[in-house]
């Protein structure tokens, strides 16, 4: 058997995942990964790492530069920047994918249906996405988020909402290419149902460009979370997110500057990893570039 | 063996092409009352140019378009007005390959997954197990390996994709294969392999097959009966041999004129123009406009199919007028010397690869 599959053109290769190898590739697609990674990692292990409460206060010690004590300083109430960095992330993070899977699970089946039964149903979903499309993305999120009340939770749905159009007109666009090709034909001659055409068929073949756009949404939801705490719509003191430390660094930006510059050095660092992974996840899903 | 196991009667399918706000759509007559039957256990050719509808005719048998009027009967049994799960349960009747092994299978399905589809529709009762071995022993028929299971579309050549198409259209067990230039995407080489493995697999399962090609040379070889199409109907129909031996109409003695032989073509009347658009064709005979022979009654009646005599069916106005004509009849003598050279040729190289593909087989086990 080992003889005969060696000489087997097919199996005698290795099965191995281009997307994966090239992903591997692509230097600036690692340098993000590895940068959300560092983020996600932080995150994860805030209640063990060795900080002070995020939410203590020490009226001894308010607004100091960066010590020995502080390595980034304290905020007006005294509370530890790092600690509230570190915390800060678990918000931060979870706004941006949160929201995008909310965008994700309510966009992709209203697009794969637009698009693959077309007609009436398209029309109604593509004029509705429109009509939302047409209001700036952090202008609809404010407005919904106004709406629902301001938490966290609140806001992660109203930036989830906010994204969705953007992943329907996506999905809708795929959705109609992947429905021409042979192989949806030849799923019909084979005699499948409807439901198992979308789910084994269309879905999978129209993920790739959703996926990359995933990350690059992932990317403006960390912004418009930051956004919404700085205007008091997001997470709600005392608990911490960066844009929340953002909105009160305003007021001391010259007796305070750290309070805002780490905030801002961290959003600035996860949306441009969450970019570049996006780019790199683009570049290796295109089998045109190999 | 004769009965007829799909009839057709009357079949038309009408595109609407263009329109706009305030435009009409256009009809565009893809299939224009076709009628044929195919008998069981036999292999059906239809033969023409790109455009002539043979593709719409074939994906009105299987159904995957809807007709416009006209009957279908596959084994008695009316088809042209099913839907929904008849249509589905029809598909383990009647199967399809795709012209093209590269696009007609799912990039991100396995080749077991591809191929064990049709059981997991057809057949839901079967374990997962059986199904595994059933895909197995499916992928053996078309000569594969049981172990290319787990492998995906893309690590596969050309003909051993189509393979996996003839391996996933088998799985139902259908009656009858329809086969849309089933090798046209392949290499030469290749082709012989599988116009040989479909027409083995027809007898060893005493499959109908229903094959759209343009490749003459193709066709003589694994068909019995050949149906030509030009622009949406069917010109000559009949057994192949009459129909290459003895062509009635204009147009199969041009198309059989067009084959390129070692002895540099066989004269006779070449094909003048372009075939006219299906938007606007021709009134009466759709091939006037191309026909050495057209006369004015040519454009006012629409030919019909009238037996030959000799077992094939003609849709000319002037058969028997250009039959007698020795000056417009193909050189008989010529073209049976050369086609005979030519398939002696052509039969002895597929027997030859088909021994060396054994002898390597046994070597291998």
């Amino acid at each position: 058997m080992n003889e005969t599959a060696a000489t087997d053109p097919v199996l005698s290769k290795r099965p191995q995942s281009r997307v994966w190898r090239k992903l591997r590739g692509h230097r600036s697609a690692m340098f993000g990964a590895v940068l959300v990674g560092m983020f996600v990692l932080l995150a994860l292990a805030a209640p063990i790492l060795p900080v002070p409460d995020p939410a203590a206060v020490d009226w001894t010690a308010i607004r100091q530069p960066p010590s020995a004590a502080h390595w980034l300083g304290t905020d007006e109430l005294g509370r530890d920047q790092l600690s509230r960095m570190i915390w800060g992330a678990r918000a931060s993070l979870m706004a941006g994918v949160v929201s995008v899977g909310i965008a994700i699970v309510i966009g992709v089946p209203l697009g794969i249906i637009a698009g693959y039964f077309g007609g009436w149903t398209d029309a109604v979903i593509s004029r509705c996405t429109e009509a939302l499309l047409a209001i700036p993305f952090l202008i609809l999120a404010i407005a919904l988020a106004a709406f629902l009340g301001p938490s966290l939770t609140n806001a992660m749905i109203a930036i989830g909402i906010a994204a969705t159009p953007v992943f329907i007109r996506l999905t809708r666009g795929q959705a109609i290419n992947v429905a021409s090709e042979d192989y949806v034909e030849s799923a019909h001659a084979i005699g499948l149902s409807t439901g198992v055409i979308l789910r084994r068929y269309i879905f999978p073949n129209v993920l790739p460009p959703i996926l990359v756009q995933a990350t690059l949404t992932v990317a403006s939801a960390i912004i418009a979370e930051a956004s919404l705490s700085f205007l008091g719509l997001g997470q709600q003191p005392p608990a911490p997110s960066w844009g929340a430390m953002l909105n009160v660094a305003k007021g001391f930006m010259t007796q305070a500057p750290w309070m805002a510059l780490w905030p801002g050095i961290a959003i600035f660092l996860v949306v441009l990893g969450f970019n570049l992974l996006g780019d790199g996840l683009r570049d290796a899903l295109d089998p045109r570039e190999d | 063996m004769t009965r007829p196991i799909v009839e057709v009667e009357g079949l038309t399918k009408r595109f609407a092409v263009g329109g706009g706000l305030l435009q009409k759509p256009r009809p565009l007559h893809a299939v224009d009352g076709v009628d044929l039957h195919v008998n069981e256990g036999q292999t059906f050719a239809i033969v023409g140019e790109s455009g002539c509808g043979k593709s719409t005719l074939a994906r009105l048998l299987m159904r995957l378009l809807e007709p416009s009027e006209g009957r279908i009967r596959v084994a008695g049994r009316d088809i042209s007005d099913l839907a929904g799960a008849d249509l589905r349960a029809l598909r383990r009747d009647v199967q399809f390959i795709f012209q093209d092994p590269f696009s007609s299978l799912n990039p991100r399905l396995s080749v077991g997954r591809l191929v064990g589809e049709p059981l997991e529709a057809h057949r839901p009762e079967m374990s997962s197990r059986d199904r595994r071995s059933e895909v197995a022993r499916l992928l053996a028929q078309v000569g594969l390996r049981p172990e290319h299971m787990d492998r995906y579309p893309h690590e596969f050549s050309g003909g051993q994709r189509q393979r996996i198409g003839i391996a996933r259209a088998l799985a139902s067990g259908p009656k009858v294969l329809i086969g849309d230039e089933p090798v046209s995407a392949l290499d030469v080489s290749v082709q012989a392999q599988v116009v040989n493995l479909l027409g083995d697999l027809r007898d060893r399962l005493g499959l109908t097959l229903i094959v759209i090609a343009h490749d003459l040379a193709v066709i003589r070889q694994m068909s019995d009966r050949v149906g030509v199409m030009y622009l949406g109907r069917i010109v000559e129909t009949g057994p192949t041999d009459t129909i290459f031996e003895a062509p009635r109409h204009p147009y199969t003695r041009a198309l059989l004129a067009a084959i390129p032989g070692p002895d540099g073509g066989h004269g006779g009347p070449g094909l003048s123009g372009e075939t006219p658009s299906p938007l606007d064709p021709p009134s009466g005979c759709h091939f006037r406009t191309r026909c050495p022979h057209a006369q004015s009654r040519c454009a006012e009646i629409r030919p019909a199919l009238e037996e030959t005599g000799q077992g094939s069916q003609v849709a000319c106005l002037r058969w028997r007028e250009i039959a007698g004509d020795g000056q417009a009849a193909p050189p008989r003598s010529a073209r049976s010397d050369g086609a005979e050279i030519r398939f002696r040729l052509y039969r002895e190289a597929l027997a030859q690869k088909e021994n060396t593909k054994k002898t390597q087989q046994e070597t291998k086990t």
